[in-house]
């Protein structure tokens, strides 16, 4: 779909650029290794003092990557996070957080 | 054993039997006000900006408690939580994260 779109807008010769697709945040979650230590959709943590974070409000995940990438949350193991967050654009945490919303429960 | 050997040892007994007259998480849950912001079963919070907690790892869970009351934690919207925090003791927490890890996600 995403492919004959941009054909499309080639074959045009218009300048586009896409609308954001609800599979770009869990392409993210990959490529930005969260997926490392938080596990399939977010839900399956590598170790029992990590957090589970599918399901989880958009406002509140926006509102801690934020935190993470600008050294404001600083507690328990922050600074794997903040190492983590700081190349994610605000887009991009956006796009994490919704996708992370949409995911299903663990238990 | 003399009586007043009996007597302290009544007491005791006594203070221990009502001190095991401990709150389960589901009670400490309401009476601690986590219901107020975090909803039923830590899942229905009052605020996009708050969390769901309802079926947290409980390690995670207890980390944040103690590192809130603390002050490790304080970031975003934990000031509210780091007031309820203060009438909240340590085994409290404990007993809490415990209930909340086993709720539905």
């Amino acid at each position: 779909m995403k492919n004959i779109a941009m054909a499309t807008c080639f074959a045009a010769g218009l300048s586009c650029s896409l609308p954001a697709f609800s599979d770009d945040g869990a392409a993210l979650y990959v490529s930005r290794g969260c997926i490392g230590c938080h596990g399939a959709e977010g839900n399956a943590p590598i170790a029992p003092n990590y957090p589970k974070i599918g399901m989880q409000n958009i406002e509140y995940t926006v509102n801690q990557l934020t935190d993470y990438k600008n050294n404001k949350r600083s507690n328990g193991l922050a600074a794997l996070m903040v190492g983590m967050a700081l190349s994610l654009s605000e887009e991009d945490i956006q796009k994490l957080a919704e996708y992370l919303s949409t995911n299903t429960g663990a238990n | 054993m003399n009586i007043a050997a009996k007597i302290a040892l009544a007491a005791l007994i006594t203070s221990s039997a009502s001190g095991l007259v401990l709150a389960g998480g589901a009670d400490l849950y309401v009476e601690k006000n986590c219901i107020t912001c975090h909803g039923t079963n830590g899942n229905q919070p009052v605020m996009d900006a708050y969390p769901r907690i309802g079926g947290q790892s409980e390690m995670y869970l207890l980390a944040q408690m103690k590192d809130i009351k603390t002050g490790a934690r304080n970031n975003s919207h934990t000031l509210a939580m780091k007031n309820v925090m203060g009438n909240v003791s340590d085994s409290e927490m404990a007993t809490i994260a415990g209930w909340l890890s086993k709720q539905s996600q």
